[in-house]
């Protein structure tokens, strides 16, 4: 049974859908990206799973116990920075971990806490929250959502105001919980960033959840990409637009996919008698992929 | 719910404006009295040297913050998601206040007590005054009823700040019922023109508390046409319904 299920999640605005059908799991110890532009449903879909929003019909269960509006029994072991964080500007950073540790008898360790989220340098000590820079706030959210030793951590916009190292430690600290059995819930909009961190994507689009999938499974087409620089680009254009294979000229570069494995693509080449003089392998590219799901989607429609 | 209260008590210690609150209503009688000879008479201490209309304004202020200002901060959000339900967290605020109001209270009544042994040392506090009796049941009755009020314009307040989601608009709401007593009174005197009936109107009645303590209870039935048992019952029973509208909004609101 996953950690958290959300089963067939309706949630309507007027007339318009804000969660339509929204099914998903995220299993322990996994990093799940929800994914898609603004306006997609990805916080409506957060403030649903953590009890601020009434939703029409459907089910979300955390750890076997039903989630709604009115029942949040199941809520101490979810930690959640929705948004922004929610920081009172007359406390310290030590002040609200203790604040929101009051809730559990197990809080995390302060110490180790404010260590691994970085809020123990000089820059906090006694200083009162009104006075911390965005990432600085930004770090104490994301402490307070820890604090509780959840067993399932909702960031949404973690990373915003993070400087690069910030977001590599984030990144870090984030891994490790995993591998610990925490499992999160993450939306960002710097999807390269998300790209090396997900286990899973659910990307959604006006309140629709349009693919769910792991993330090997996710860039399974664009895998298979290559740029070459050949003896004869135009003539493997022909061979590759003759075996089916996406292929076009760019920069003078040949671009293939398409193909099962590059093998086939080389052997053909070969066999033409063309040389290949350089090759580059191009990884799947997140945001790539999502641009061209949504315009799909949005296509459809 | 303990938990709750733990943390409300908590986030409110850490405020300076708490003791700033509390410090303001020591010192207002203090300076009054101290200043004003005028006021060293038995009608100015058993309003608390007339720190009583601070103590009410300061009382609306922090209801209204109550709330408002955990959407201002983005804390409803924490607040809300966890494992208490929104009725636990309504009264645990409301919990909160009314022991703000204890403390304001206190620190005017302290005050006061204080301001009259510096100022007006003869002061006979057991000396009886009229059918209220001596000072310090006249203040107890003071208290009583300035604290009747703040609890009738602090359930207004509350709704009108979980209507709006703004302190500004509920604080100047509270205002207005503390000093614009005789706007009010037209209000209600034109109402009560209108249909007899309508004397059971809320300002109506909000004004005859207000009177308590300064007009006898049998002028009081003869003004208000109703025993002041009937105009407390109503006035309860209008405290128990903005209350209950406050915490269905309260209750009802996504965030």
């Amino acid at each position: 049974m996953a950690l958290l299920e959300v089963k067939n999640v309706n949630k309507k605005y007027g007339n318009r859908a804000a969660m339509d059908d929204v099914s998903f799991n995220v299993e322990a110890g996994h990093i799940v990206g929800l994914i898609g532009p603004n306006g997609a449903g990805k916080s409506t879909t957060m403030r649903a799973i953590t009890g601020l929003m009434s939703y029409s019909s459907g089910q979300i269960t955390f750890d076997g116990q039903p989630v709604t509006f009115n029942n949040h029994s199941a809520l101490d072991k979810i930690g959640n920075l929705i948004e922004y964080p929610a920081i009172y500007p007359n406390l310290t950073a030590l002040e609200h971990l203790k604040l929101y540790a009051m809730d559990t008898k197990n809080p995390a360790d302060f110490k180790e806490l404010m260590h691994k989220t970085q809020i123990d340098g000089d820059n906090f000590g006694k200083r009162k929250a009104k006075n911390f820079s965005l990432g600085m706030k930004q770090r104490l959210g994301i402490a307070i959502a820890l604090i509780r030793n959840p067993k399932l951590v909702i960031l949404d916009e973690p990373m915003n105001g993070l400087d690069p190292q910030s977001v590599h430690d984030l990144r870090e600290l984030i891994r490790s919980l995993a591998e610990e059995g925490v499992a999160f819930l993450i939306s960002s909009h710097l999807l390269d960033e998300l790209q090396k961190l997900v286990d899973d994507v659910v990307i959604i689009n006006h309140g629709k959840i349009i693919q769910t999938a792991t993330i090997e499974t996710f860039f399974i087409h664009d895998q298979a990409r290559w740029t070459f620089d050949t003896s004869d680009n135009e003539l493997a254009l022909q061979i590759a637009q003759d075996k089916n294979w996406q292929a076009t000229i760019d920069n003078s570069q040949l671009q293939i996919s398409g193909a099962e494995n590059l093998q086939q693509v080389i052997t053909a080449l070969n066999a033409a008698n063309i040389q290949i003089q350089s090759l580059n392998t191009a990884t799947g590219n997140l945001e790539k992929s999502l641009l061209d799901m949504l315009a799909a989607d949005n296509q459809g429609e | 719910m303990l938990t709750l209260m733990k943390q409300e008590y908590y986030k409110a210690f850490k405020q300076n404006r708490l003791y700033i609150w509390l410090i303001l209503g020591f010192i207002f009688p203090i300076a009054i009295i101290g200043i004003f000879k005028s006021t060293r008479t038995a009608g100015s201490i058993i309003n608390l040297g007339q720190s009583l209309i601070y103590v009410e304004m300061a009382g609306i202020i922090i209801t209204a913050l109550s709330i408002s200002q955990e959407f201002g901060f983005g804390t409803i959000r924490p607040l809300l998601s966890r494992r208490f339900s929104r009725g636990e967290v309504f009264i645990s605020k409301l919990l909160l206040n009314i022991s703000v109001y204890i403390g304001l209270f206190l620190s005017a009544f302290i005050g006061t007590v204080l301001a009259t042994a510096i100022f007006a040392p003869k002061y006979d506090f057991s000396q009886k005054l009229g059918y209220i009796g001596n000072s310090w049941q006249g203040m107890m009755i003071s208290i009583m009823d300035v604290a009747l009020q703040m609890i009738f314009v602090a359930a207004l307040v509350l709704m009108v700040t979980n209507m709006v989601k703004s302190s500004g608009a509920a604080i100047g709401l509270g205002v207005v019922m503390i000093v614009a007593t005789p706007i009010i009174s037209v209000i209600s005197l034109k109402l009560i023109d209108l249909a007899p009936i309508l004397k059971w109107n809320p300002f109506n009645i909000y004004l005859g508390i207000a009177s308590i303590g300064q007009v006898k209870p049998s002028i009081m039935a003869q003004i208000m046409d109703m025993s002041q048992g009937a105009m407390i019952s109503a006035y309860l029973i209008y405290i128990v319904l903005m209350y209950g509208i406050a915490y269905l909004i309260f209750r009802k609101r996504s965030v």
